[in-house]
């Protein structure tokens, strides 16, 4: 510290935001360094051989052949798609639904907390159970959900068996399935916006759809965007509910494959790790860029305050 | 205050909020009120098909007879340790890091957390054999560090947190660095007041996860002393199928304490409704 | 908390240390002749298992039976350690045999002995089974499929012994049988016809295969084909692949009638077997407990076959496996001793007399204790899986660095699938499944 006297007012404050900033994140350095890049470092290396040892981290045949294969695997390509379309389907359905409830909870009725933990229920419900009763919904001769349809003349649908179908049923057990937490998220969110601005916008007599799109909305928008990139990411990660609806399996003729559902399975079933791996960076790299997109994105559309 | 017409629409606004809230609730209560039934059903009745609703005669014994195929107390008194635990430093380690992305400037904060966010898509369990290897070194196997540590740094909850503690007006801290406040105090007397309901929300949520994590404690842990409850629940699963019934019924169980504790909680996240409402 | 963080920046350094040192560590050639056969000190070894509830109770007696008799006699005492169910058990071993804490024996399918012999820790039992004062004099009396099956890897050596075994057979609902007097089928053809008639007597569907992977694994043996072999040749698709396509051309022809069925939707055929909607399938010995309770008897018959010359049908299920990294040579005889024991006559008529799971040995199945044991139980899987030990196959495992044995199995189940469901041909299915492996 001799030398302080020498350095500009804004150096000093430069060197201070540096210090105390990398201080308050040194836990998370530290133990995001041990058990999350490390371990991700040693297995993304993986990816680059064409063939690997996992006992013995030996590798043989280093370049990119492991990254073509998954490329070009049919299933890999399917596990792109129905990601795809989880991503635009459930994500923002299941964000408006949850958003709604969310709206409907934080309204002021009188019975609200009581519904609050009835919608938190799922969080803690046993998932085999939530397993089992999705695939008793989607049976297709005793499943509630053909039962109503047929109300309306539908014929039974194929939903667990038919593979064109599968990936439907995935995607609404995938809807319910973020429900909760999505909502837990909202409230706490609604709950953080200051109820001045709600008095004010009373005083005035906004109307009510306007207070929702010019205050609350806005007022939401981080919660919004912390929501669209985690539910984004965790749409890569569908793995579960896969496994709890089709008894670990990927669906009816593979045709719900997702993923990290194959990731898991070039691991774990045939442990060709190195295929994991690559199959691994792909998705980081994909996720890579969604994510530095939507934060682009969210400079203009982010309401901080 | 309010007029008779508008008196008038509210009722009906209530009947509607009340309809949609209701039906949104059986559909999520669904799984649940199912795992409780199928806890007091016969083997014979939960596998059925198309399946019973309601068992014949309630079997209580489930509950007996389930906890008696794994060591439950123990395993207990090891699932409260780890999660209090573990809960307890992911608060402090996610508080220090979402303040450090907001309030301070620092050399290359916005690749750190961007990088942090990818790191959110590795699926854990690709990660996990590593770690073993890691905590084995460190001499951590069948220890509460062991169980603990490892997931005390959570991207998602600070990412969580970060949204909320950059909604803290700026003047704030303006004002409270006028007052002489330190950046120390100021975290803990503005900040984290001011964010409640997001912290206890990141608890509850880390608490559930904790003491649902499965494979991680199954790991680490190879002496019945060190072992936690999700362990037991593999105990009514075997290559053929899984003893439902019994499965339930520990499920049961074992979730008890985690719902006493969000009841417990609850009111940090919706304490204020009447306060943030949108009453006509 | 800083000095939390310290002592963990350090040890992280100790470990890419431990890392980096690992590799030189290689095990060193085996010398197979120096074998240890007698233990001075007092040797405790660990055995990890994935058997639960009732089994495990019966792991815990046969590991109190051992340390009480043999173990007590030689100086060993076995800890057995739950280790979840099996893909957990597997995780677990893998991640010890990278950090060097595998225990000196463990449960694992062939598949994974063929993975974990990448290691190098993989002990060789060859030495121990044909020394003249520790071997397994009565060797031949275990059955030959097993035999085989536990020698299937390079070299024909032994790198495991059997332990846990099942098979397949066809359960009817007899009741349904005797009313309409229905004959149990014994040959395909016979099943056909009989699922014919069920249908037309009550409009459901008659038959199930409960894992559609075993039937075309089985039924390509069957018509007289090969599925593959331990060097991991997909021989099902040569020649043509006749075998195979007349194996999916059965099925699509009779689910197609309406006649038979897969589990789909229901995961599990014991349901619906249970609740009276389909009156007969082919599934594992092991579940037999999970319809024992049906409110009609159920009746068990051997699998259906083509023909005797090809006679076939699947057996399955783990063996144990010994290990002797960072081991002494003490504790690896220690636990081949373990390893014997469980594969032994007094071993082995204890544990398929307390679970599910059926006779290793020829001894077992003709000795009394186990023929009253089935009377008592009345439990027929017990009589009819044996009796099949003259069609026992495996499916052989392998790990090559473009697939494993699994991936070939997946390929099947989803050739299978997409015949049933999605209208696919034979051929194309076949075609796929091939593509698939490349």
């Amino acid at each position: 510290m001799k030398n302080k006297t020498n350095l500009s007012n804004a150096t000093k404050t430069t060197i201070k935001q540096n210090f105390l900033g990398y201080l308050y994140l040194l836990p998370t350095l530290v133990i995001t360094l041990i058990f999350v890049v490390y371990p991700l470092i040693m297995s993304f290396r993986m990816g680059f051989y064409e063939r690997y040892n996992y006992y013995t981290d030996e590798g043989s045949g280093f370049g990119l052949a492991t990254f073509k294969f998954v490329l070009t695997d049919p299933n890999f390509q399917k596990a792109l798609m129905n990601t795809f379309l989880i991503v635009v389907i459930a994500v923002p359905v299941s964000m408006i639904i949850a958003l709604a409830i969310a709206l409907l909870l934080n309204s002021g009725i009188k019975a609200s907390k009581f519904f609050q933990a009835i919608y938190f229920l799922p969080y803690v419900t046993s998932v085999i159970a939530i397993g089992i009763v999705w695939s008793w919904l989607f049976h297709s001769d005793f499943g509630y959900i053909n039962q109503f349809l047929g109300m309306f003349g539908v014929d039974p649908i194929q939903w667990l068996n038919d593979p064109k179908m599968a990936i439907w049923a995935l995607i609404i057990f995938n809807i319910w399935s973020g429900l909760a937490f999505k909502i837990v998220i909202f409230l706490s969110g609604l709950q953080n916006i200051d109820p001045q601005y709600y008095k004010a916008a009373q005083i005035d007599g906004t109307p009510k759809w306007k207070v929702f799109t010019r205050i609350t909305l806005p007022l939401l928008s981080p919660t919004v965007f912390f929501l669209t990139i985690t539910s984004v990411i965790a749409s890569f990660k569908v793995y579960n509910e896969v496994f709890a609806l089709f008894g670990g399996k990927p669906g009816p003729a593979n045709s719900c494959m997702t993923v990290v559902y194959y990731i898991y399975d070039m691991f774990y079933g045939s442990s060709q790790v190195h295929k994991a791996a690559a199959a691994s960076i792909i998705l980081f790299i994909i996720i890579l860029i969604i994510t530095g997109i939507q934060m682009l994105l969210s400079k203009k559309l982010v309401h901080y305050k | 205050m309010e007029s008779n017409t508008k008196k008038v629409t509210s009722v009906w606004a209530k009947v509607l909020i009340y309809t949609a809230l209701i039906l949104g609730a059986v559909v999520m209560l669904f799984p649940f009120i199912f795992m409780l039934l199928t806890s007091l059903k016969t083997y014979a009745e939960s596998i059925s098909v198309p399946p019973k609703i309601f068992p014949e005669v309630a079997q209580f014994k489930n509950y007996k007879t389930a906890m008696e195929m794994a060591p439950f107390d123990v395993y207990f008194k090891n699932t409260v340790i780890s999660s209090v635990g573990n809960t307890i430093l992911t608060l402090f380690v996610t508080i220090f890091a979402a303040f450090s992305f907001t309030r301070y400037k620092f050399y290359g904060s916005n690749v750190i957390f961007t990088l942090l966010l990818a790191t959110m898509m590795v699926p854990g369990e690709m990660l996990i054999i590593q770690n073993y290897q890691t905590v084995s070194a460190f001499g951590w196997i069948d220890t509460f560090q062991g169980l603990i540590i490892p997931y005390i740094a959570n991207v998602f909850y600070i990412f969580l947190l970060r949204q909320y503690f950059m909604q803290i007006p700026e003047q704030l801290y303006k004002a409270a660095k006028i007052d002489g406040c330190s950046d120390w105090k100021y975290l803990w007397k503005i900040m984290i007041p001011n964010t409640i309901s997001a912290i206890v929300t990141i608890a509850i949520l880390n608490f559930i996860a904790s003491w649902n994590a499965f494979l991680w404690p199954l790991l680490i842990t190879n002496n019945d002393k060190m072992r936690v409850l999700t362990i037991g629940l593999t105990h009514f699963t075997n290559e053929s199928g899984s003893q439902v019934h019994l499965q339930m019924a520990a499920a049961t169980i074992i979730i008890i304490p985690v719902a006493i504790i969000y009841l417990f909680l609850q009111k940090y996240i919706i304490s204020g409704v009447t306060r943030g409402g949108l009453k006509g | 908390m800083k000095k939390l963080m310290l002592s963990l920046s350090l040890a992280a350094g100790l470990t890419s240390l431990v890392a980096c040192s690992s590799k030189d560590n290689k095990q060193p050639e085996k010398e197979k002749s120096e074998i240890v056969t007698t233990i001075e000190n007092p040797v405790t070894i660990e055995f990890w298992h994935a058997m639960a509830g009732t089994n495990q109770e019966a792991v815990e007696k046969l590991v109190e039976n051992f340390n009480s008799t043999i173990g007590a006699e030689k100086n060993i005492t076995v800890k057995p350690v739950y280790q979840g169910q099996y893909t957990d058990l597997k995780t677990k071993t893998t991640a010890a045999l990278k950090s060097g804490s595998v225990p000196a024996i463990a449960q694992a399918y062939p598949d994974w002995v063929a993975e974990y012999l990448q290691s190098g820790s993989v002990v060789e039992l060859d030495p121990y089974i044909n020394d003249e004062t520790v071997g397994i004099k009565d060797f031949d009396d275990i059955i030959e499929s097993y035999r085989e099956e536990n020698s299937q890897y390079e070299g024909g050596k032994f790198y495991s012994l059997p332990f846990n075994k099942s098979t397949e057979v066809l359960y009817y609902n007899k009741k349904f049988f005797d009313e309409n007097g229905l004959k149990v089928p014994t040959t395909w053809d016979e099943v056909e016809e009989v699922s014919a008639k069920i249908h037309e007597l009550t409009g459901k569907t008659a038959f199930g295969i409960d894992a559609p992977a075993n039937y075309f694994i089985t039924m390509v043996q069957q018509y007289g084909g090969e599925y593959t072999n331990s060097q991991g040749d997909i021989l099902f698709a040569e020649d043509g692949a006749k075998a195979a396509k007349e194996a999916l051309e059965l099925l699509k022809r009779n689910v197609d009638a309406g006649y038979w069925r897969l589990p789909g939707e229901d995961k599990y055929l014991s349901g619906p077997f249970m609740s009276e909607l389909l009156y007969m399938y082919t599934g594992s010995t092991a579940g037999y407990s999970h319809i024992a309770t049906a409110d009609f008897e159920v009746g068990i018959a051997p699998m259906p076959q083509i023909s005797d010359k090809t006679g076939a049908v699947i057996q399955q299920g783990t063996n144990v496996v010994v290990f002797d990294q960072n081991k002494s040579k003490e504790e690896v005889y220690a636990a081949y001793e373990f390893a014997k024991y469980l594969a032994s006559y007094e071993g082995n008529l204890l544990f398929s007399t307390e679970t599910s799971y059926l006779p290793i040995r020829e001894s077992v199945v003709s000795s009394d204790a186990y023929q009253n044991y089935v009377v008592e139980s009345n439990d027929q899987t017990k009589i009819v899986g044996p009796e099949q030990a003259k069609y026992y196959f495996y499916d052989p495992s392998f790990y090559k660095d473009a697939y494993s044995s699994y991936n070939v199995r997946m390929a099947a189940e989803k050739a299978v699938e997409s015949v049933v469901l999605n209208g696919v041909s034979p051929e194309q299915a076949i075609e796929e499944a091939v593509n698939s492996l490349k």
